[in-house]
């Protein structure tokens, strides 16, 4: 199976330091190639996940990006699904390995969604994300496309406003431990409460924060691997899936694409739900990450389980320790690459100490999705013995 | 460095333009399947059954609110029309607790709805 042998992910936020997503994307590919202890020269494809051309104004960032990395001559192409770009990228990657079309591949995900634009127009353009003839007229923002979806899940769960604040502390606490994160916190239920509503149920600090961000993975084939990283964590389970407008679904709570894609993987893998040890979910709202456990089927009552401290750093299956995009941010280019790093680094043992679990899995998943759930992709990663 | 871009764009309605030039004039218009009579608002270019193609159906333009969000972001909620089978995402304009609306007509081919008593 394909390993994950370099990984890095570069710091979320706002940046304001003059740089770029250029620059970004060096400064993150040079660490991933020393984590490898690789050489740009060893790459042979270069795989950009990046939403939109909006972000930076640079149509054609591939190739821009291949020479500015010393990598001019590799096969170099952008991947887009949406928020699950990154993560529909690596999976790419990983095929294109898989095929015997390359040896090595980099993997970067880059987005600048924080620092470019004004924010009134990324929300302009993030309502031409959905169904640009039909849903964009109607000015339906991100926020509000997600708030009636959870508020049809939530009826059905009976999952309310407490849960929605717990998630939100759980998830920004976490991001404490990840020197990357976009919005470490330690917020209070009244912080929360006093929010601005953006779109019931949903508040200002239930929502994840646009980010600036880079990430790189670096792939290599089983008989590539660097001597220092022959015990890397392998992919082993890929599945990605697509849906149907919300309105057209037989259930508009449910992310019915996410559990395609999990059974997908899971397929892939050899292995069931229950067997993963920990995970980083997509969770840009506080309920997306309760719909995204319930469709992955890690969890039969998520509420419950919060409470119960299941998804903690010492539970029985942790989630999102980097923080999620709650925490660590949303770079949408960026965030799908940085969830198969993050999960990487932690069966490795090598993630930040604050939030590496003592327990280390055998196997880890990384759950990644563009529009309400519109595009899915799930990835398993496994330690390089297990299975 | 600052760079300020307009585009303006000339977008070709295709399939959509039954329902996109009623909305301007005020109607709601969905796509039946010609396979399976399936009615859906906005129309698909492929429906469930897997059949491509659709015959224009005009609706009442009624719809009942099912589920709505409120806040700065604006008010939106997904509405069933009468007679259609799929839900569709809407704007709601001079809503307070009404839970019926009609479609009204929007030069933005946006699909937007007021309340029934406000007709």
């Amino acid at each position: 199976m394909v390993a994950v042998v370099g990984a890095q992910i570069a710091k979320f936020g706002k940046r304001a330091d003059g740089t770029g997503f250029r620059d970004w994307a060096c400064a993150a590919f040079t660490a991933a190639l020393a984590d490898a202890q690789m050489e740009a020269r060893d790459i042979d494809a270069l795989l950009i996940a990046g939403e939109s051309d909006f972000f930076t104004s640079q149509i054609n960032p591939a190739t821009v990006l291949a020479q500015d990395l010393g990598l001019t001559g590799v096969v170099a192409c952008r991947i887009e699904g949406g928020g699950a770009s990154g993560q529909l990228a690596v999976q790419a990657g990983a095929a294109r390995i898989m095929a015997g079309l390359s040896r090595i591949v980099a993997v970067l995900g880059v987005d600048a969604t924080a620092s470019v634009l004004p924010a009134p127009m990324l929300r302009l353009l993030y309502g031409r994300s959905f169904d640009a003839l039909t849903d964009g007229p109607t000015g339906m923002t991100a926020t509000q496309a997600y708030a009636l979806s959870w508020q049809v899940f939530a009826a059905g769960t009976g999952l309310g406003d407490d849960d929605l604040a717990r998630i939100t502390m759980a998830h920004r606490a976490r991001a404490m431990g990840n020197p990357a994160a976009h919005l470490p916190r330690l917020h209070s239920r009244d912080e929360i409460d006093a929010s601005p509503m953006i779109a019931s149920p949903y508040r200002r600090l239930h929502c994840s924060p646009l980010s600036d961000g880079a990430a790189v993975v670096i792939l290599a084939a089983p008989d590539a691997l660097p001597a220092a990283r022959r015990g890397a964590p392998r992919i082993m389970g890929m599945g990605a899936s697509t849906d149907r407008p919300l309105g057209a679904r037989p259930d508009p709570g449910r992310f019915a694409a996410k559990t395609r894609a999990m059974q997908r993987a899971c397929a892939m893998a050899g292995i069931a739900a229950s067997q993963v040890g920990l995970a980083e979910i997509y969770d840009p709202y506080a309920g997306a990450a309760f719909q995204a456990l319930d469709a992955l089927g890690l969890s039969g009552r998520p509420g419950a389980d919060l409470a119960d401290e299941r998804f903690g750093v010492d539970g029985a299956l942790p989630v999102n320790l980097s923080g999620g995009l709650l925490g660590q941010g949303a770079a949408p280019g960026a965030t799908g690459v940085a969830q198969v790093a993050t999960c990487a680094l932690l069966l490795s043992g090598r993630y930040h100490p604050a939030a590496q679990p003592g327990r280390v899995p055998a196997y880890a998943l990384a759950d990644t999705h563009g529009g309400i759930c519109s595009n899915a992709a799930v990835t398993i990663l496994a330690q390089a013995d297990a299975g | 460095m600052k760079l300020a871009l307009t585009l303006e764009y000339d977008l070709a309605e295709g399939f959509l333009a039954p329902y996109l030039s009623g909305l301007r004039e005020g109607r709601a218009i969905a796509g039946s399947c010609n396979a399976c009579g399936r009615v859906a608002l906005p129309p698909e270019a492929t429906c469930l059954c897997g059949a491509r193609g659709f015959s224009a159906r005009p609706t009442s333009g009624k719809a009942a609110v099912l589920w709505r969000t409120t806040g700065t972001d604006g008010d939106v909620a997904l509405v069933r029309f009468d007679g259609v089978d799929t839900l569709s995402v809407a704007r709601l304009d001079g809503f307070s607790d009404q839970v019926f609306g009609t479609v009204t007509a929007s030069p933005d081919s946006a699909l937007v709805i007021i309340p029934e008593d406000a007709v």
